[in-house]
């Protein structure tokens, strides 16, 4: 599934954004699957509005996004609901977790949703980025860094075609940042998935198709 | 849904709120039971003022006209066309003349019980009798004749007569085991051996069989024309004021003690309406209470029931988890409400059963037609309110 972009300004940046130019906004601009961006701006211009968009999460823009052939502003609630369980999965920047379940529960909640990924899978996943001994902790009494882990691993258990990431990483030290970049990329690959992130700095965390100044 | 999946999402869903979800089906129940029990005491009330023994009460009366200084002495009988009058009535389905003898009958009893009386014999048509016992009617040339002794008039002999005389009192069993002399049209008129086979509530006399009135009348009294004193009259509702108006107004007299029964049935019938309502009122209060527990329930989920659907659950999933939730507290409130319901018909059928009186043992139609349809407005409520605040 590819991702087309026709001339979307959102809302909030309309006026920011009169007679300065952007790679993103209010152009046309095709993401084909399978490829890796890089959306890398710093705060304040919309790399989260963007992330918001293509997740349909967001839809006080003007201009056309489309998911495939679909065109996201007719999508009904099935639709959308479909796309966001085996097609896109996303990693927020806020995490969005519920803070009254654990880990495990935060986890199967998406693992469960399609039941692809085997529940083996996300033990070994949780060891992988070290937080295997918290998954019975309730996610409030989890660090940001430990939190931010969940919500990696939960973003990667459920089929998809686009793994959308906003600062995924911003409360992760270099080695849990590598480790989880490793497992990312491993599971966009076995997917064959195309994937955006979203951050401040440049990195080389993934090897991009394409990067996007905003 | 996995069973782990189905425990998370009850568990966002405010599985901690188990006190307020017993409290809200509770006052359901309550509710609900308050309905069902209102809508058992009405149904009841109408099989007892609406059954056949009770009937005969509450829809047959006899008319006459008043009795005054002015018209004592003149004709006071009733003409064919003010009985054609009375038939054409409103609310009147049919009326009867109430033939009276227009000879002497004179009745003898020998052994334990000697005695000896005038009876005042008249008869009704079959249609009008409140009983018909076996062996009733008469053919000329029988000389067994029964008779229908009013209970009234047998309690006057009973506790007036009998004690006065020195005669011993009678059962109504063992009064329809003896038997009378009747002399009729005086020495020179017909004997007759007279069985009480049976007891009248509705008539105030001896009645017997229409043809042997009208048989001894042409025999006996052959000059004379036999007009009616009294009517008898089956009306769909006797204490209809506009009917009971209308014959005080030609100047009729009504058992007042027929109408008694008749006033108590309407009385009955605005008591149990007026309880109905405000069962129906309570039930309506309990829905609502159960409403906002259900309201106050997705409310307080409100912040995970977005971050679900943003994670890819449907609103539709999310309202089915939802009425999984709600839908058996709701069948556990009406289940119990009808078990009650069934309990206290049983006792009601076993109570009544006690005093004679005819009542079943499970609750009727109403019963079940007024539980079905609070259940099925109750969870288009539901369905409607769940389906507002879980939106596409």
């Amino acid at each position: 599934m590819q991702l087309t972009l026709q001339n979307i300004v959102p809302s909030t940046l309309a006026t920011r954004l009169q007679g300065s130019a952007s790679a993103i906004w209010g152009r046309e601009l095709v993401l084909p699957m399978g490829s890796c961006v890089l959306v890398q701006a710093p705060s304040g211009t919309g790399k989260t509005t963007l992330v918001q968009i293509l997740y349909g999460l967001n839809s006080s823009y003007t201009g056309r996004l489309l998911w495939g052939n679909t065109e996201a502003s007719t999508a009904s609630d099935k639709i959308v609901s479909d796309l966001r369980s085996r097609q896109v999965s996303i990693i927020f920047q806020d995490m969005r977790l519920f803070p009254e379940l654990s880990a495990r529960e935060n986890i199967e909640l998406k693992r469960a949703q399609t039941d692809t990924v085997p529940v083996e899978m996300v033990e070994r996943w949780a060891l992988r980025l070290g937080i295997a001994d918290k998954m019975d902790n309730l996610v409030s009494t989890l660090s940001f860094g430990e939190q931010q882990r969940v919500s990696i691993i939960r973003g990667l258990a459920q089929p998809f075609q686009w793994l959308l990431m906003d600062e995924p990483f911003s409360h992760l030290d270099n080695r849990n940042r590598s480790a989880a970049a490793v497992l990312i990329a491993e599971r966009v690959a076995e997917q064959g998935a195309g994937m955006l992130l979203a951050d401040l700095e440049p990195n080389d965390l993934f090897p991009y198709s394409q990067t996007l100044q905003m | 849904m996995t069973d782990s999946t189905k425990h998370i999402i009850n568990k966002l869903l405010g599985s901690r709120g188990r006190i307020s979800a017993f409290a809200a089906t509770a006052v359901l129940f309550v509710g609900i039971t308050l309905l069902l029990l209102s809508v058992l005491v009405w149904w009841n009330f109408s099989l007892l003022l609406a059954g056949e023994r009770q009937d005969n009460h509450a829809t047959f009366f006899v008319l006459g006209k008043n009795i005054t200084e002015q018209n004592m002495g003149s004709d006071n009988t009733f003409s064919a066309t003010e009985l054609a009058e009375i038939r054409q009535t409103s609310g009147v389905i049919d009326a009867g003349v109430v033939t009276p003898a227009l000879f002497p009958a004179y009745a003898t009893l020998g052994g334990a019980v000697a005695m000896a009386t005038d009876l005042p014999l008249e008869s009704v048509a079959d249609k009008f009798l409140d009983t018909i016992p076996p062996g009733w009617g008469w053919r000329p040339g029988q000389r067994e004749l029964p008779i229908l002794v009013s209970s009234s008039f047998f309690d006057i002999y009973n506790y007036v007569f009998a004690p006065g005389q020195g005669l011993p009192q009678l059962s109504q069993k063992s009064a329809t085991m003896l038997t009378l002399k009747l002399q009729v049209g005086g020495p020179a008129g017909g004997a007759y051996s007279a069985h009480v086979v049976g007891f009248t509530e509705r008539f105030g006399s001896v009645l017997v069989p229409q043809s042997f009135i009208e048989y001894s009348n042409r025999m006996y009294a052959p000059a004379i024309e036999a007009r009616p004193s009294q009517i008898v009259i089956h009306a769909a509702d006797p204490a209809e004021e506009k009917l009971n108006s209308l014959f005080r107004q030609k100047g009729y007299s009504i058992n007042a003690q027929n109408l008694r029964w008749a006033r108590l049935k309407q009385i009955v019938s605005v008591v149990t309406a007026t309880s109905g309502i405000i069962a129906f009122l309570l039930t309506a209060i309990s829905g609502l209470v159960f409403s906002l527990f259900i309201q106050l329930t997705l409310a307080r989920a409100q912040q995970s029931l977005t971050l679900l659907r943003q994670l890819g659950y449907s609103a539709t999933f999310l309202r089915r988890v939802v009425y999984r939730r709600i839908f058996p507290l709701t069948a556990v409130a009406f289940a119990v409400a009808m078990a009650v319901a069934l309990l206290v018909q049983s006792f009601a059928g076993g109570a009544a059963k006690e005093h004679q009186l005819n009542l079943p043992f499970l609750p009727g139609w109403p019963v079940w037609t007024v539980a079905g349809s609070a259940g099925m407005i109750l969870a288009l409520w539901l369905w409607v309110t769940t389906r507002n605040l879980i939106r596409e």
